[in-house]
């Protein structure tokens, strides 16, 4: 069935929703969740629901006006401010103005502070923080709590699912029951009127409560709001996923029981040792944007994941998988002789990838040959070293100039060793197309699109 | 390794320079049929190194490569049913790559060409 085209508005603030994306479509039918499931580039699917900001008492301060500079505030203060009378305005007002100075001024210090570690830093000096240090260095800016801040915070988030309006709620839950009908056969209109859900509660922010509690109040607000509802951390259908950031709480129904993208992949791959998750290996051949008849090359492919993407999504290319490690090598064929095996049984094609051996620094490939090359360099850490980084990125940087062809031959890297790559990116040889911080694994990695601009 | 990879493969000894590529190829060729895509055979038609690709055929005994591409190679779909035939769905899984020039052996094993070089040759 051939769906006419839609527009999508697509909504990105990494401020608000980091990680996430928020898209609205004209109109909802059941077949678009069929599309939605091909995503390669996606975890999870949510029907979202809306956003409420709850007001301050969320946060521990020592006065509701100033929950925005809790990171510098002295402990000091905030002990005294608990102790005075709240009838008494002015002092209240008074203190307020002397403590959001010293704030000022602790800011600054702060700043201060900051430019000189980036001088010792640049230095190569890498003030690493012992654990200990890292232990009171949380403490400092955690904040405790009074019980009345506590309860007052707890009490908000027993109304907070009723602040949600009708008419999101109600479009998120037609968005689910298709999901429930469609995905999980669930038939039987009482359930799907008065399904029995779970919270799953994140929080990014210091509250006055954790995150267990956060669910538990939240679970007890969504009885409240739909009382022939029904809460079970086990035997449920409805997954409520809540995001409370900061002070705004954010509300989506799950739509997809397992990852997006890790579907699309063979479950059964055999992994290496730092095996890219496919939706980041997606998104780097996408950002080459592969033309049919190219030559593509991973020369640090470890099991393969990107080159086999590569041959499933973009199978008019032809791609090489190489690795100097033995092992390595085995797993990248293992996974591609299954590809292989899988689509000749289904009468599907796949883009021919070749498993080499071979080192990267010296590649068996003629100069000025190759279309693409797309790879996860070594960061330093569970594969080679800082050290030995700085001698291999430049020796590997020359050899993929080599082999690339000149203007049109491109490089998308992935490291976390963002400063050896943009040594080399200044240099005459290439232009540095693009470049952006990801997070993986808690980790700043770079994606970097660079394209030959001329031989060394 | 199939035919279309050794069509891109050279050899990359330092010192070794013209006559490096194409690399002489030995092994007993085995077929694993796939299907065939029009669009990419068109497509992957013009990357290809003819005389390569000859020497390699001969080399392994395959004998159904036609001496010249037809007029409209990428037209031509009963051509480039044959020529998926030889480049896609051939492979060699224990054999070797030769070097013509300075005569270094490149073996292949469970279908993985081994291209790591010595200390000595980089």
């Amino acid at each position: 069935m051939k769906l006419k085209e839609e527009k999508v508005q697509v909504y990105v603030d990494k401020n608000e929703l980091p990680g996430r994306v928020l898209f609205s479509l004209q109109q909802w039918n059941p077949s678009i969740l069929f599309l939605l499931k091909k995503l390669q580039t996606i975890e999870h699917l949510f029907a979202y629901v809306g956003k409420i900001t709850l007001n301050h008492s969320l946060l521990p301060s020592p006065s509701s006006s100033s929950s925005s500079l809790k990171d510098s505030i002295n402990k000091n203060d905030n002990n005294n401010d608990n102790n005075n009378d709240p009838r008494d305005d002015s002092e209240v007002q008074v203190k307020e103005t002397e403590v959001e100075k010293q704030i000022l001024n602790e800011q600054k210090e702060e700043k201060d502070q900051n430019e000189e570690r980036k001088r010792i830093n640049s230095k190569d000096k890498k003030r690493k923080r012992t654990k200990q240090e890292r232990k009171e260095h949380s403490k400092q800016i955690r904040i405790e709590a009074t019980p009345e801040q506590r309860s007052l915070g707890l009490d908000q988030l027993e109304s907070a699912a009723s602040l949600f309006k009708e008419d999101d709620w109600e479009n998120a839950m037609k968005i689910w029951k298709t999901f429930a009908q469609v995905t999980k056969g669930i038939k039987n209109l009482e359930l799907l009127g008065s399904p029995i859900f779970r919270i799953t509660a994140k929080s990014a922010g210091n509250h006055v409560f954790n995150s267990i509690e956060l669910g538990q109040r939240l679970a007890d607000s969504v009885v409240k709001r739909c009382p022939s509802w029904r809460p079970s951390a086990k035997q449920f259908e409805l997954e409520i996923s809540a995001y409370l950031r900061f002070d705004v709480l954010h509300l989506g129904f799950s739509v997809t029981d397992t990852s997006v993208s890790l579907s699309q992949v063979d479950p059964k791959r055999n992994l290496g040792v730092t095996a890219l998750k496919p939706a980041i290996a997606y998104t780097m051949l996408h950002m080459a944007k592969i033309e049919p008849g190219e030559i593509v090359v991973d020369p640090m492919a470890g099991c393969g994941t990107i080159p086999q993407l590569g041959s499933s999504n973009f199978p008019l290319a032809i791609y090489f998988a190489g690795d100097v490690s033995d092992i390595a090598v085995e797993k990248s064929q293992q996974n591609q002789m299954e590809m292989d095996t899988k689509s000749a049984q289904n009468k599907t094609w796949n883009a021919p990838c070749q498993v080499v051996k071979w080192n990267g620094k010296r590649l068996p490939f003629a100069s000025d040959s190759v279309d693409v090359i797309a790879t996860d360099m070594p960061f330093g850490k569970r594969i080679g070293s800082k050290e030995g980084n700085v001698e291999l990125y430049p020796a590997i940087l020359r050899e993929f100039n080599r082999v690339l062809k000149p203007t049109t031959g491109r490089a998308v890297i992935l490291t976390q060793e963002s400063r050896l790559i943009f040594n080399q990116a200044s240099t005459d040889s290439w232009k540095l197309n693009r470049y952006f911080t990801i997070n993986q694994g808690g980790l700043d990695v770079f994606l970097f699109l660079l394209f030959k601009h001329k031989n060394e | 390794m199939r035919i279309l990879s050794h069509n891109m493969l050279m050899c990359n000894v330092k010192g070794c320079g013209a006559g490096n590529f194409p690399l002489r190829l030995a092994g007993t060729p085995v077929q694993n049929e796939s299907e065939f895509n029009q669009e990419f055979m068109s497509h992957m038609y013009s990357k290809l190194d003819w005389p390569a690709l000859k020497q390699a055929c001969g080399d392994v005994g395959i004998t159904t490569l036609p001496e010249e591409p037809p007029a409209n190679p990428e037209g031509n779909q009963e051509f480039l049913k044959t020529l998926h035939d030889i480049i896609i769905d051939t492979h060699i899984q224990q054999g070797s790559l030769t070097c013509n020039n300075c005569k270094r052996v490149y073996p292949i094993n469970n279908g993985i060409p081994n291209m790591l070089l010595n200390e000595n040759e980089v």
